[in-house]
């Protein structure tokens, strides 16, 4: 009998008869890269994470204390919050914006240009300018309530949830906009014509003909912006204030406890989390996109 | 034409690009249960007038009736109109049935009804068997018959057809053209059909607009168009045709004669004023002309040399050289012993002659 694990060595041995030296080598610097830097660092982790400190040997010691914590089901829970509302949000700027560019409106390419903008400044000196625009005293609450006369109160933006989703949202949509994007520019447009003059209403067009045919690309566009929020960890270390999403309570666990052990068991548990959710997205919205 | 009444009135269109005028006042009452055709080439403004017809574009001056109704600066999903396009425009993720299926969900029909309506339609164009298809998955003779079922199967009293076939092999082109024809006789709808494949419109249609430069050049009858072409562009657009350009030298009640280089023709003038010593030519179809070995006319009767044969499957074509410069094409039987290098008379009889000013750009 042969076991999978041979079936697999052997399928393996009869790729590399077929293939010349020549597939090897490219192949060569990838692979190094992928298991010297991905596969291995992960491993190490999740040795890490069985262990504890200042004891020696294996246990699940740290995940059963971190998954009966409420306060780290909390954490898992703001990361959560924090990535989902950052996606949904962007996917509800993308298509207003995406199905407007299209039509090529005047000054178009400048709002193209705008919509690069957040990728070209780093994460961190988008948080640090962020806290100083949407400040107490900054140019928007200024303007808000010097210059518009029935707001008295400054906005409070900073260090709330709602500001941090805010924040989120500039950073990391503009990768659901691309992607959404070049799919709805891709639609045929007759197709659409097709459906309207058969008797559909715009907004009808838009529900059965636009949105099932820009699916792919908002599907792909805002899993890179969940997984961006999901593992962001500039933002939320400055302007995050009381939320600390996984990454920061990450950080805090061994750079400031120094207590490398849990924060790779915490590491393990988060990438365990995007799988599982990613793989529930791509469920539901190809049932979507198919239907 | 009588008792017939007006589906579609287009009074007084006009449309702009900028300062290109592509549809200029144009007026045309197409009939119920009429299949018109607008034949052109491209940019000629058909393609224009369609879309005004279909709401996707508006007129910039003029008004569109259908049924009575002004439907001018109604928009495109109010107008009950079918369309089928060139490049089919089906829905890359919907399955032939819900493709079809649509425009009946749209208007929130009972389901079983739906299912119904949409599998006799799919027979009607026999695709009943391709129902839960991708459009990907079909040909592009299948698809199209999908986009004639989307149109019909809301009974729209009006369809139109924007170069249908132009996408399709030479075939499958005939095939459709004959599908098409049974499925106006089976649903009656009104159609205009929008083609600059000339063969297509002297077959589909019960009248042909041929359009130039936005303008109707010549509405007619298919025997009307082909045979008796008002314009020189007609007359070059339509069919093939000889050409032969020469000076008017002499008049007699409705004939003129018309001297080459060389020869001499007399042909038919009906729709241009000729003058003697105008520049004009002469149109003549291959199949109208006849030859022989022997002179039996003295009147329009040449001398030439056989140049060319070119078998096209159901005859000859046939190039005869008759002057200097002038080859005369025209149409032998496929059996025909004729060879190249052979001397023949070439008669080209004086009504089927057509004469007309000299036109720059034909």
């Amino acid at each position: 009998m042969r076991n999978p694990s041979s079936g697999f060595l052997i399928f393996i041995s009869m790729q590399f008869k077929k293939d010349n030296l020549l597939t090897l080598l490219l192949l060569f610097p990838g692979l190094v890269f992928f298991i010297g830097l991905f596969i291995y660092p992960l491993c190490i982790t999740f040795t890490n994470s069985l262990t504890i400190s200042n004891h020696t040997g294996y246990s699940l010691q740290n995940y059963i204390d971190l998954l009966s914590s409420a306060k780290y089901w909390n954490v898992i829970g703001i990361t959560f919050v924090l990535a989902i509302s950052t996606t949904i949000l962007s996917v509800l700027i993308a298509l207003p914006l995406a199905l407007i560019l299209r039509k090529r409106v005047k000054g178009h390419t400048f709002i193209r240009l705008l919509i690069l903008l957040p990728l070209t400044v780093l994460a961190l000196i988008s948080a640090l300018g962020l806290l100083i625009v949407w400040d107490k005293n900054g140019w928007v609450n200024l303007f808000l309530t010097q210059v518009l006369p029935f707001i008295d109160e400054p906005l409070k933006i900073n260090y709330t949830l709602y500001g941090l989703i805010l924040f989120y949202a500039w950073l990391y949509s503009p990768h659901t906009i691309l992607m959404t994007l070049s799919s709805i520019e891709g639609i045929d447009r007759n197709v659409e014509q097709a459906a309207t003059i058969t008797g559909a209403k715009p907004f009808e067009v838009f529900r059965y003909i636009t949105l099932p045919l820009s699916m792919s690309g908002i599907r792909s566009g805002s899993v890179m912006t969940f997984l961006l929020a999901f593992g962001a960890f500039n933002v939320p270390l400055i302007a995050g204030g009381n939320y600390r999403p996984l990454t920061v309570a990450i950080y805090t666990e061994a750079g400031v406890f120094n207590n490398w052990p849990k924060a790779s068991a915490l590491a393990i548990i988060m990438g365990i989390l995007e799988i599982i959710f990613i793989l529930i997205y791509f469920k539901l919205t190809k049932k979507r996109s198919a239907a | 034409m009588i008792d017939k009444k007006v589906m579609i009135s287009l009074k007084n269109i006009t449309k702009k690009f900028g300062h290109a005028t592509v549809v200029n006042q144009l007026n045309l009452d197409i009939y119920e249960g009429e299949m018109l055709t607008l034949l052109g080439s491209s940019g000629c403004g058909k393609s224009t007038t369609l879309n005004m017809i279909t709401g996707s574009l508006t007129p910039d001056n003029g008004e569109i009736h259908i049924r009575g109704n002004d439907l001018t600066h109604v928009p495109s999903h109010k107008r009950e109109i079918g369309l089928v396009f060139q490049n089919f425009a089906l829905f890359p993720h919907m399955t032939v049935f819900e493709i079809v299926e649509f425009p009946l969900k749209i208007r929130k029909e009972n389901k079983k009804e739906r299912k119904v309506k949409v599998m006799e339609m799919l027979r009607l164009v026999q695709l009943d068997h391709l129902a839960e298809r991708y459009p990907r998955e079909l040909s592009g003779g299948q698809q199209q018959r999908v986009g004639l079922a989307r149109a019909l199967i809301y009974q729209p009293k009006v369809v139109l057809f924007d170069e249908p076939l132009s996408n399709l092999d030479a075939k499958l082109r005939e095939e459709l053209r004959f599908e098409i024809m049974n499925l106006k006789d089976k649903l009656k709808f009104t159609s205009i059909y929008v083609t600059h494949d000339q063969e297509e419109a002297l077959t589909l249609s019960d009248r042909i607009a041929v359009m130039k430069n936005g303008v109707i050049q010549q509405l007619g009858t298919p025997l009307e168009i082909y045979n008796e072409p008002q314009t020189p562009f007609v007359a070059d657009f339509v069919g093939i045709s000889n050409k032969i350009v020469g000076q008017c030298v002499g008049k007699d009640n409705g004939h003129a004669s018309i001297q080459m280089d060389g020869f001499q023709l007399r042909g038919l003038v009906k729709h241009d004023e000729i003058q003697n010593g105008d520049k004009v030519i002469i149109f003549i179809r291959p199949e109208d002309i006849q030859f022989g070995n022997e002179c039996s006319t003295k009147e329009n009767t040449l001398q030439g040399e056989v140049r060319n044969i070119v078998f096209s499957g159901e005859r000859k074509e046939c190039m005869v050289g008759v002057a200097e410069g002038e080859t005369i094409r025209l149409y032998m039987n496929k059996q025909s012993d004729i060879a190249i290098g052979q001397g023949l008379f070439v008669h080209l009889p004086s009504d089927s002659c057509k004469i007309f000013k000299f036109f720059a750009n034909e």
